[in-house]
């Protein structure tokens, strides 16, 4: 299992969506209005008057196979629209109830 | 969930919901009546009384200033103005704006009730009227007749001016001229003497015997009768057969002391029309009623009535006020489509795609029904004034839309979806967007609170604007992203609306401006202080041009009415006036080919009452011309009233004229008017004469005139009361008896067909005509005998003023003058310095009326207002910037704004009136948005870490276009306004130019002078922040 933590802006939230209904991703957990700055590129994300963009965050636990084809398609969807913003980040789940 | 998701997710919702507020503001503007200007006549109230037989001097002591005294308590009295004259008083009183004048009329109406009884006896009651008579007549009517002349004042007055009268909103109806029947009996004074009878023993008779009386019933059979004596006149012959006593045992009948004729009483007046006879008749509504809705009604009541009237008789219109505004407003309303398309061009020019175009312009007509809606609701009109705010409106209402499109525009060139960009597009500019929206707020609402003629104006200025701009900015957060998510594609940031050659060259010439003002302001930045202090230097430089500006009240429109004034040697006889007047008619029809209709009106009108000029007499003339449009003819009607003033100095006989032009429907009267308190009429009269004379020599002035008549003869018969007491008669007898052989005796009435005619006995005339005839009139005293006037009598000729004026109860008069080709302050200025270089007696004192003071009243409201709307916009512009010093830099476009319109009116001639001022006080809210614009962006720039000089660079590029596209809206929309040349233009030309030069020059000096403040202010921010870490490290 691993939790895939996908951060994107907020104008992305629709083709988000519609990425984990195409592979069949059931459960996640989502924060609407997250603020977010990235490490090297990319506009500030903060919802001020200087920054006025807005991220949103999935998170969800699936599969090692699934992870992958996640990442993929979150790798294609940065390269179609690179300038609004999307990043995911991967790690193990050690134990779920 | 946000307004904007909401209406992205439901289109259907979002569009019926705006596509019911248009059909509600459709179905507003249909029912919305039209009007020159709002509701601005100020609440007038009259009181008339008649007082038969007074003169002036006595309608004064005795009506007039008891009225006077018991009135001036009224509440909310503004003005009270009063004219006695012979036989009647005329008060007028003038009221604030906003009062009731149904209470008004109440209050008037007790007052009158408690004074009533210690007025003279013979007064007729006091009638309460809700207008002023010095109002213009919404419409004057002609009536000619070939073979119903005779009758026809009787049938107009039955037929027509009744049904009139009763049209909602008609104040009163007059008829002036047209003949009235009337049957005479014309005695030889001679012959009655001879039989030992007098002129009241006949009228006697005759009304004893013109009786029909029921005399109770009568059985018979089975039928129950019920008798009548039947004596009255069958026909108008029968009197000569009448018998009115016995001489030497003969009957002497009526024929043989008298001439019985069935004919029209003798007129005092003559009307014409276009040189026929005919009658004039002058429609009044009351204060506050809509012209244009009265003029349709009376047209509407014509064309029904016009079948009725026996076929001869031809209704004409000499001048209808509606026609003028009706075609000022079709023309506004014209130009308002003219700004529609300018608008639309520009934003296609900035914008190059036609469905982001089509979705920005959308707003326009959505935003601006919402004004007819406010207006319908309100009880308002369509009016020049709300009609112009839509046009300031139009430029500013697709401001936010444009914002919010450029943002999800951008949103989808980054990658998103259309329905994403859209949400959260309009997200991130939705604060911004609202907070300009509340800056033009804070210049439009405080206009809603001000009072007065000039709150008239500003009220549906300020409501339609605040209301208009507040709906564009709920449709930019809510229709725009829905139409953006519904119709805009991803494409490639190619504009591709106007085709490709076109597309590249506009970007070509874009792209040159922005690099051409980056090194502009490069410069500029570099040498901020020269450019600061050379920008305070040019404002000030700036202010002079004010001197040789001209300042006026309100624009005069052409109108194409002329009302002329003749007055011939006093005491004229009619016959004489009116040769003068054919012949003056005549000049008329050969030389000016430009008028219409001629309606002439010789001597002064009896039946006229109230609406009678008080200077009228057989002397005098009175023409109204009616020219064709404006549009048919070269020459103005101010050229054309000039040409006809040196037209009538070549005429000897002409004692005095004025011709007048009225302006847009603001009031009769000159615009000068220069009153004269005092109450000693030969001081107040030689004062006046004096400065009149000085006043012809003032350059600019026309027809200078005093408003108090030259004196007029008559004469008086005076009686020596100890001869009368001798021969046992007394004043009340004497008086009745010449009354009755001069002025007549109404004795009895004439029945036919239902309708009454006066039966009159009196002299002949031959009989009357001379002093030796007054003075042999026989008066038959108590004890039988005859006794001639002249033995207890005399007969002297005096003069007496023909009307006394009076304002606030102080005797006064005014000094008139009409204004030709100079501005009202100039010719004012000098009129001051005229009074100050004359001797002014101590009793009397001075002041300006008329249109000069009501242009002090105005200018003084609008200077307040402007210092409220500045406050305002700083205030708000404070808390939106949480700064002090910000919304100074941002507010740096307001004076330079000033500076434009004083230089507009210059270049273009025009004067600084209300209407200018008008425009410049809307300046303030349009041009606080330019720099509004760029000091955010600038803001923006340094708060993601830029250095001043370079955020100040970077935003004065990327801002140009978005600045040149919102005030080239607001300036092409308002190119129509200050170019057109249609009828009524003249009133809103002022407004138009003012306009475009402000927001020209303002943006101009903006684009400059608000970059380097903000560098200069940044400097000074810097180095105290310096100082406070070197103290910092100090410590």
């Amino acid at each position: 299992m691993k939790a895939v933590f996908i951060v994107y802006n907020q104008a992305l939230t629709e083709r988000v969506d519609e990425m984990l209904n195409r592979l069949n991703v059931r459960g996640f957990t989502q924060w609407k209005d997250v603020m977010g700055r990235g490490s090297e590129t990319g506009e500030p994300h903060m919802g001020t008057h200087t920054w006025p963009a807005m991220n949103s965050a999935t998170m969800c636990m699936v599969d090692d196979t699934m992870a992958v084809k996640l990442l993929e398609r979150v790798k294609k969807l940065n390269e179609t629209a690179e300038l609004q913003g999307i990043r995911a980040f991967v790690w193990d789940i050690e134990g779920t109830v | 969930m946000s307004i904007y998701s909401t209406a992205v997710k439901r289109p259907i919702s979002t569009l019926v919901i705006f596509i019911a507020v248009i059909a509600m503001g459709a179905f507003s503007l249909r029912y919305l009546p039209i009007d020159l200007y709002p509701e601005i006549d100020p609440p007038f109230i009259s009181v008339f009384t008649i007082y038969p037989g007074a003169s002036a001097a006595d309608i004064e002591t005795n009506v007039t200033r008891p009225l006077e005294d018991n009135l001036s308590i009224v509440t909310n009295l503004k003005n009270m103005t009063s004219q006695s004259r012979d036989n009647i008083s005329a008060i007028t009183l003038e009221f604030e704006y906003e009062t009731n004048l149904d209470e008004a009329s109440n209050e008037i109406r007790d007052a009158i009730g408690r004074i009533q009884r210690f007025l003279p006896d013979g007064i007729e009651q006091p009638t309460v009227f809700k207008f002023s008579s010095a109002m213009i007549p919404v419409m004057m009517l002609s009536a000619t007749a070939s073979e119903s002349y005779a009758a026809l004042a009787k049938i107009l007055d039955e037929r027509l001016v009744n049904p009139l009268n009763r049209i909602e909103g008609v104040g009163a109806v007059g008829i002036f001229g047209g003949p009235e029947r009337e049957v005479q009996v014309n005695v030889d004074p001679r012959k009655l003497e001879a039989y030992n009878l007098t002129v009241e023993q006949l009228g006697g008779i005759l009304a004893a015997e013109n009786i029909n009386l029921p005399s109770g019933n009568v059985k018979l059979g089975m039928i129950d009768y019920p008798l009548r004596f039947t004596g009255e006149f069958e026909s108008s012959d029968r009197i000569n057969d009448i018998v009115i006593g016995n001489f030497n045992g003969n009957p002497v009948f009526v024929r043989d002391v008298a001439e019985v004729k069935d004919t029209l009483r003798e007129m005092t007046n003559e009307e014409r029309i276009n040189s026929e006879l005919g009658l004039r008749m002058m429609v009044q509504k009351q204060s506050g009623a809509n012209t244009v809705r009265i003029a349709n009604e009376v047209h509407d009541m014509l064309e029904e009535i016009r079948p009725t009237l026996p076929p001869d008789i031809t209704i004409g219109v000499v001048f209808d006020t509606s026609e003028f505004i009706e075609n000022a407003i079709s023309n506004l309303v014209k130009i308002l489509y003219f700004a529609a398309i300018f608008v639309t061009l520009v934003v296609l020019f900035f914008i190059g795609r036609w469905r982001a175009t089509f979705i920005i312009i959308l707003t326009i007509p959505v935003s601006l029904v919402t004004a007819f809606i406010y207006l319908y609701f309100t009880g308002n009109t369509l009016n020049l004034i709300s009609l112009s705010s839509l046009t300031i409106a139009m430029g500013m209402v697709v401001d936010d839309a444009i914002v919010v499109l450029e943002n999800i525009t951008r949103n989808i060139e980054k990658g998103s979806k259309a329905r994403e960009a859209a949400i959260y597009g309009t997200n991130e500019v939705g604060l911004a967007v609202v907070a300009s929206t509340l800056t033009v707020l804070a210049v439009f609402l405080p206009m809603t609170l001000i009072g007065g003629l000039m709150g008239l104006f500003f009220n549906q200025l300020g409501w339609i604007v605040a209301i208009t701009i507040t709906v564009s900015t709920i449709a930019a957060l809510s229709l725009t992203p829905m139409l953006s998510s519904q119709m805009l594609k991803f494409s490639s940031a190619k504009r591709t609306g106007l085709g490709p050659k076109t597309s590249a060259f506009i970007d070509r010439t874009l792209n040159g401006l922005d690099n051409f003002y980056e090194r502009v302001l490069n410069r500029a930045v570099q040498r901020k202080l020269t450019v600061a202090v050379g920008a305070v230097i040019l404002f000030f430089a700036s202010l002079l041009m004010v001197i040789p500006i001209g300042t006026g009240f309100f624009p005069v429109a052409d109108n194409s009415r002329i009302s002329i004034n003749i007055e011939l040697p006093t005491g004229l006889r009619l016959e004489e006036t009116q040769k003068t007047a054919y012949q003056i008619e005549d000049v008329f029809k050969e030389k000016y080919p430009e008028i219409d209709v001629i309606s002439t009106s010789s001597g002064y009108s009896t039946t006229a009452g109230i609406f009678g000029d008080p200077r009228a007499g057989s002397h005098t003339i009175n023409f109204t011309l009616r020219l064709v449009t404006p549009s048919e003819r070269d020459r103005s009607v101010f050229d054309i009233a000039d040409a006809i003033r040196q037209e009538l100095q070549v005429f000897p006989e002409i004692v005095n004229f004025s011709v007048e032009t009225e302006g847009g429907g603001f009031g009769a009267g000159a615009p000068i008017q220069v009153e004269i308190y005092g109450e000693d009429f030969d001081v107040t009269n030689a004062f006046a004469e004096e400065l009149a004379r000085r006043m012809e020599n003032i350059e600019g002035t026309r027809d200078v005139d005093l408003s108090r008549g030259p004196e007029k003869p008559e004469l008086r018969i005076i009686p020596d009361q100890e001869k009368m007491a001798m021969f046992g008669l007394n004043t009340n007898t004497v008086s009745q008896v010449i009354r009755n052989r001069i002025e007549g005796m109404t004795s009895t009435f004439y029945r036919e067909d239902g309708d009454e005619y006066d039966v009159v006995i009196r002299h002949k005339e031959e009989f009357r005509n001379t002093l030796a005839d007054i003075e042999n009139i026989q008066v038959r005293n108590p004890m039988g005998q005859m006794v001639r006037l002249k033995e207890f009598a005399t007969v002297e000729e005096f003069f007496s003023p023909p009307n006394i004026e009076r304002k606030n109860r102080l005797r006064y008069l005014t000094v008139n003058s009409q204004l030709f080709g100079r501005s009202l302050g100039g010719v004012t200025a000098d009129i001051q310095s005229a009074i100050d270089e004359m001797e002014v007696p101590q009793e009397i004192f001075i002041r300006f009326g008329g249109e000069i003071q009501e242009q002090q009243e105005a200018f003084a409201d609008l200077a307040l207002l402007l210092l409220l709307s500045i406050f305002l916009v700083y205030v708000v512009m404070a808390s939106q910037f949480e700064s002090f010093s910000m919304p100074f830099i941002i507010m740096m476009a307001v004076p330079f704004s000033f500076s434009g319109v004083l230089l507009a009116l210059l270049i273009t001639g025009a004067e600084i009136n209300v209407i200018s001022l008008i425009g410049a006080i809307i300046l303030v809210g349009i041009v606080v948005k330019n720099s509004i614009v760029l000091v955010d962006y600038t803001n923006l720039l340094v708060g993601r870490g830029r250095s001043i000089i370079t955020a100040v660079k970077m935003a004065g590029k990327s801002r140009l276009r978005p600045v040149m596209m919102t005030t080239l809206t607001t300036l092409l929309a308002m190119i129509p306004l200050a170019t057109s040349s249609a009828e009524g233009s003249e009133i809103w030309q002022p407004m138009g130019i003012a306009v475009i030069g402000g927001l020209s020059v303002s943006t101009l000096i903006t684009l400059v002078i608000v970059p380097v403040v903000y560098t200069l202010n940044g400097a000074r921010k810097v180095k105290k922040e310096r100082r406070r870490l070197r103290k910092a490290v100090m410590a």
